[in-house]
């Protein structure tokens, strides 16, 4: 039996999720910055097809209390907005002219509860 | 002194600006502040003691008792802000009248006293002096005098500044003059989430306040993406307008008309409008449509950038907000903190909205920190002695001589020292 890390129904994206499955907006630059453009477009096309049907998903669920799957599910989502400009803008996987990715710290604030660090 | 474009095809045109305002001298600037030490050491003792720096958000402490501790790192200060049992925010240097020790250790949370946890001095919200373990062992010891020591504090719409002088040469009202009016009620406390990005940026910080006062360099440097303020008429992100007052300045960014949404950005709108109008709509109304590009274009049109003197910089963008603040603590160091600021989302369809909607202009931050950084070894080296600077830059030197102001004492504020 295989290990199903997703919601029922995604199984397609299954081998995605050890990439992008990330749950930090550092995390997720990071790998942007870490990943060719081969496989930045490829995730980007097969996520596209997906997104509305992935999102309108998601919108029924909690999103400050999502099961696991379905939180793996959010990051593979947030991951496609990370590299869309990658794919849509840019043309590369980051700009030559930026500072590398891990030169900010990010956090994520509901004021007074810090949501992810 | 406050200006106007007034023709919003004004962008069209060249040399709008210096001209208008000879008080700011003909264009250029001396590079020596930039990187000398001397200029560094002039301004922690003569520009940060004298002004009022923004320090957080009110809603950051909603009950009596709720502290957080910022720190100053320039002048090597750090504030403790509290909501007192009075309900007014109130705060004091995070240092122990004892011996010196920081009173509050963490950086954030909520008290019915202080207590230092050195020798347990305690402390009630307001500051006094309550309880001193083995007071008979003291000499002469006078509480009333030996409370917390406080901090000049006050608030403008929602927003917490200090200052370290105890007599303020201006109040809060007075230094934020007409940019604090323009800004009144606009809703900054609904904006309850902010996602933030930190880091310690080499370079001096009016090098990296200078690059966030022109479009100039959006061309060159943000070369992928800088139709979005810009266009066929407008190539170079002339500003819409700009204004310059006593000591603060406000950027409008040009919005290009033409700009569409990328594929993602339609399904992000969509997604996101829909996410409102059901939060919104109660009765059973038939959807109409989303028109992504409609919706695009109207939360799109606009960019103002306030740059508050000396540290903070307010930026309307969008129907958000957000903001900068940049603490120096060395020639070519500075502290950078951005936080943008968004409703709380309350489902998927809105968080990807918020990451969408502002990952344009964090790449873009990332470009202008690898500028700024590359700019102060060479500005370090002292072979350049001046900047160039053309009409769009030209508020670049009005922060500067804002800055000269405090640190050659020009100001109403050091002709006091």
């Amino acid at each position: 039996m295989t290990d199903q890390r997703l919601p029922d129904g995604f199984e397609a994206l299954e081998p995605y999720v050890d990439h992008w499955a990330l749950a930090t907006e550092s995390a997720r630059i990071r790998q942007r910055f870490a990943t060719g453009m081969d496989a930045i477009t490829a995730y980007y096309e097969l996520m596209i097809e997906r997104i509305d049907d992935i999102l309108d998903y998601l919108d029924t669920f909690d999103l400050d209390a999502m099961p696991q799957p379905e939180q793996r599910l959010m990051n593979m989502a947030l991951s496609l907005v990370e590299v869309a400009n990658a794919v849509e803008v840019y043309g590369v996987p980051y700009s030559d002219r930026s500072c590398t990715a891990d030169r900010f710290k990010t956090r994520v604030v509901d004021i007074n509860n810090t949501v992810e660090q | 002194m406050s200006d106007d474009a007034g023709d919003p095809e004004s962008y069209r045109n060249h040399k709008r600006w210096f001209p208008k305002h000879p008080e700011i001298g003909p264009a250029g600037v001396d590079a020596e502040p930039f990187y000398s030490k001397e200029q560094y050491d002039l301004e922690v003792r003569k520009l940060w003691p004298h002004v009022w720096l923004m320090v957080g958000r009110a809603e950051e402490l909603p009950a009596v008792g709720d502290y957080f501790v910022k720190q100053i790192p320039t002048t090597q200060m750090a504030v403790i802000v509290v909501r007192g049992r009075d309900g007014v925010i109130r705060a004091f240097h995070n240092v122990c009248p004892h011996r010196g020790s920081q009173i509050c250790w963490e950086a954030k949370g909520s008290a019915a006293a202080f207590t230092c946890p050195y020798h347990a001095f305690t402390f009630n919200l307001e500051g006094k002096l309550t309880f001193v373990p083995d007071e008979a062992n003291f000499y002469d010891l006078d509480k009333s005098k030996t409370g917390m020591i406080p901090v000049v504090c006050d608030l403008w719409e929602g927003f917490v500044f200090v200052h370290l002088d105890p007599k303020p040469a201006e109040t809060l009202k007075e230094f934020l003059g007409e940019v604090g009016d323009s800004l009144a009620h606009y809703p900054f406390h609904e904006r309850t989430r902010y996602y933030e990005y930190t880091a310690v940026i080499e370079c001096n910080w009016k090098v990296l306040i200078s690059g966030f006062l022109e479009a100039y360099h959006a061309r060159a440097l943000h070369a992928r993406s800088v139709n979005r303020i810009s266009s066929k008429d407008n190539p170079y992100a002339h500003n819409d307008f700009i204004r310059m007052f006593d000591k603060h300045r406000v950027i409008s960014l040009f919005s290009n008309p033409a700009m569409t949404p990328t594929r993602l950005g339609k399904i992000a709108y969509a997604h996101f409008e829909a996410s409102l109008r059901d939060e919104a709509a109660a009765e059973a109304a038939e959807a109409e449509p989303t028109d992504a590009e409609a919706v695009f274009r109207r939360i799109n049109k606009s960019y103002l950038i306030h740059n508050i003197f000396p540290n903070f910089q307010l930026n309307l963008v969008r129907g958000n907000w957000f903001r900068h603040q940049f603490w120096p603590i060395a020639p070519d160091r500075v502290m950078w903190e951005v936080r943008i600021y968004y409703a709380k989302p309350r489902n998927a369809s809105q968080r990807f909205f918020q990451d969408y909607s502002r990952f344009t202009s964090r790449d873009n931050l990332m470009e202008d920190v690898e500028a700024s950084e590359r700019s102060q070894p060479a500005l370090n080296s002292g072979v350049l002695k001046r900047w160039i600077l053309q009409d769009e830059e030209v508020v670049i030197q009005h922060f500067n001589k804002v800055v000269h102001d405090y640190t050659h004492g020009q100001t109403p504020a050091t002709a006091a020292d």
